[in-house]
């Protein structure tokens, strides 16, 4: 996405790494957080600032920014039109293998069992086989497929240079402007807008839960982001598994009319985003991850004064698909 | 008749169904918090502003409020920062907590352009001195890489006021390690990125090191070296490229909103400063800040994360290179 503004005098590129393609969660923990260490230090080269959210487990904010990796540059437009080739080649075109690894995989492999000593040993087990079966370099060069990367250009930028620029160093890759009038009403954003919404609430209503639960042992929640609008996944990982949580738990939640869901909705969802909407870098990671969600940048769109039916409907239709199982491997 | 029924009914009935309707505000009002620590008490002092504050985020004992648009509406009061690596994370806030503290604090802060900062409360800010030596060693096998972390001594650099020249200093020792030391093999977050950045524990020091262990090993081993050519380094050319540099970052990471309050937070709980974000990095002068850095250079702790054994040669070129600064291992 590319939103140009002639009247700031910088440039700012976010970069969202959708670690869903990516099958095993410690795998990209490691990896994504390597490959956005490595490209920070060399767009410093260029001038300008990174900022790197690297990939954790702790779901802080309604939008789980942290659920994937993220890196913001900010530089100087002057900067930014000097070297605009060499930038945007280092965010899509083909990362230079193991440039920057600043340990070597053996050696991660060997202390990876100390780090999870608080976790399963399966999932150590996991992670060991992974990384003895693949390698970095291998990795380095999946994240690089455009189809893993959602770029948002924003500030003092010529978007036909940017667009020009980019089809010579990626091929084709997929280009929207920011403008209003090209806005579509997809038939069942709704569905997915509330889906994304109540996934929010599941997540910040499970960690209460497991916080009261569990006490001082630690805990991880899963809750991956599915863009087919029907179902939220949510796991829970332990370390004593006579402590995970419930169906009952789960059901707990939603068990008023969802009076408490519309409060929640309407007094804290609300002003938080309004809290994100006046900071133009949580704003961009928001549309970042609404285009990975939604294919467009929905969540700024949807309405924001839904009718108590419409709340209704919506508990009604999720307390039904409720499932609890194990997660995938 | 109908127009004048259908103006009461617009004015009665329809408009305050409108302002009901939640909308979300683009015309962004000035940017004021209320910044605290402790408890937040949600509506402040008669004598000050008498509004109704909400917490829009909480940073490690900090709370940030914003005014609320209306008072029934409160934003999610959820944030924390992420803790580092196990062991250095408790060690890290341990060593933070027993070398200042802040007895109270609560501003109202206003950070647009014409930059405010008013005390609600008398702000003490106090630095004691801790058993550090200058280089400090901790051993753990459950680290992946060595770490080295970076923090001025308070105790012999107490005024406030130097908060610019410090967050140079910081910056340009980095650039320094990172260029000059050990290039290619080290990676550094940029200090103004760690000090803005919510997700990062106030507790720990912006200037910070990942290294393979060989590499930390040199730097550690060649301490004394590496300080001498440090001051070598500070040129009349050299220091103004930097700052210009650092004044440019600066600029770059004060643009937005969410990471100028982090920032200003941050210093205030590290450093104790209150000054407004506003002309902290304005002038360079070459005479003050060579003086300045060749000062700082020699009143920093060092604290080592060693992912391996500490065998005893390596002791040994510690004690030889390492005779005046003093390092102590725990």
């Amino acid at each position: 996405m590319i939103s140009p503004d002639r009247h700031a005098d910088y440039v700012s590129l976010y970069l969202l790494i959708d670690k869903r393609s990516f099958k095993s969660n410690n795998y990209r923990l490691y990896l994504i957080n390597h490959y956005l260490r490595g490209l920070g230090i060399e767009l410093e080269k260029f001038g300008g600032i990174t900022q790197i959210f690297p990939l954790t487990y702790l779901p802080e904010s309604p939008y789980n920014f942290k659920e994937q990796g993220y890196l913001i540059y900010k530089i100087k437009s002057d900067d930014f039109e000097k070297n605009q080739f060499q930038i945007l080649n280092r965010f899509i075109g083909k990362a230079k293998p193991g440039k920057y690894l600043f340990c070597d995989q053996n050696r991660l492999i060997e202390r990876s069992v100390n780090i999870g000593s608080s976790f399963p040993a399966d999932s150590i087990r996991q992670l060991n086989d992974l990384f003895k079966k693949k390698n970095f370099a291998q990795f380095i060069n999946n994240v690089t497929l455009k189809k893993n990367i959602y770029l948002y250009i924003s500030g003092n930028v010529n978007v036909f240079q940017i667009v020009n620029n980019a089809l010579k160093i990626g091929g084709n890759p997929a280009v929207t402007a920011e403008n209003p009038a090209l806005k579509d009403t997809l038939p069942d954003t709704g569905n997915r807008y509330w889906m994304f919404v109540l996934q929010r609430y599941l997540v910040g209503q499970m960690k209460l839960k497991i916080s009261g639960k569990l006490g001082n042992d630690l805990a991880r929640l899963y809750a991956p982001l599915e863009n087919n609008g029907e179902s939220i996944r949510l796991w829970i990982q332990t370390k004593n598994h006579n402590n995970a949580i419930s169906l009952n738990d789960v059901q707990q939640i939603f068990s008023d009319d969802g009076s408490s869901f519309e409060l929640w909705y309407r007094k804290n969802y609300l002003a938080y985003l309004e809290w994100i909407y006046k900071d133009p870098d949580q704003r961009a990671l928001l549309s970042l991850l609404s285009q990975m969600y939604f294919g467009r940048n929905l969540v700024f769109e949807i309405t924001l004064n839904p009718e108590i039916e419409q709340i209704e409907k919506v508990i009604g239709n999720f307390r039904e698909h409720i499932l609890i199982g194990e997660p995938e491997r | 008749m109908k127009r004048i029924i259908a103006f009461f009914l617009i004015v009665f009935v329809v408009m305050p169904l409108m302002g009901q309707e939640y909308k979300i505000n683009e015309n962004l009002p000035p940017e004021v918090y209320l910044i605290g620590n402790g408890d937040f008490g949600g509506k402040i002092g008669a004598d000050s502003v008498s509004e109704f504050w909400s917490p829009v985020f909480c940073l490690d004992g900090t709370f940030i409020a914003m005014p609320s648009p209306d008072s029934s509406f409160s934003p999610l009061n959820f944030t924390r920062s992420v803790p580092l690596a196990a062991p250095i994370d408790s060690i890290l806030e341990l060593y933070f907590k027993s070398s200042r503290a802040i007895k109270q604090a609560e501003f109202i802060v206003t950070l647009t352009d014409t930059c405010s900062i008013q005390p609600v409360k008398e702000f003490k800010f106090i630095t004691y001195s801790t058993p550090l030596k200058e280089i400090n060693l901790f051993r753990f096998n459950s680290l992946i890489q060595d770490e080295i972390y970076i923090d001025p001594d308070l105790t012999k650099i107490s005024d406030s006021d130097e908060i610019g020249d410090i967050l140079f200093f910081e910056f340009y020792f980095r650039q320094f390690l990172l260029e000059k030391v050990v290039p290619g093999r080290i990676y550094s977050e940029p200090v103004l990125t760690a000090l803005s950045s919510s997700y990062r524990p106030i507790y720990a020091p912006e200037v910070h090191f990942f290294l393979d262990p060989a590499s930390a090993r040199e730097v550690v081993k060649n301490w004394t070296q590496i300080k001498r050519s440090f001051k070598r380094s500070l040129s009349r050319k050299n220091l103004q490229l930097k700052y210009e540099l650092f004044q440019n970052q600066f600029k770059l990471i004060t643009e937005t909103p969410n990471s100028r309050i982090v920032l200003w937070l941050k210093l205030m709980n590290r450093y104790g400063s209150r000054k407004p974000l506003v002309g902290l990095v304005s002038g360079y002068d070459f005479e003050n800040l060579n003086f300045k850095l060749r000062e700082y250079i020699d009143k920093i702790y060092m604290l080592w994360f060693r992912s391996e054994e500490i065998d005893s040669d390596l002791l040994k070129e510690l004690k030889e290179q390492n005779p005046e600064g003093g390092f102590r291992i725990y």
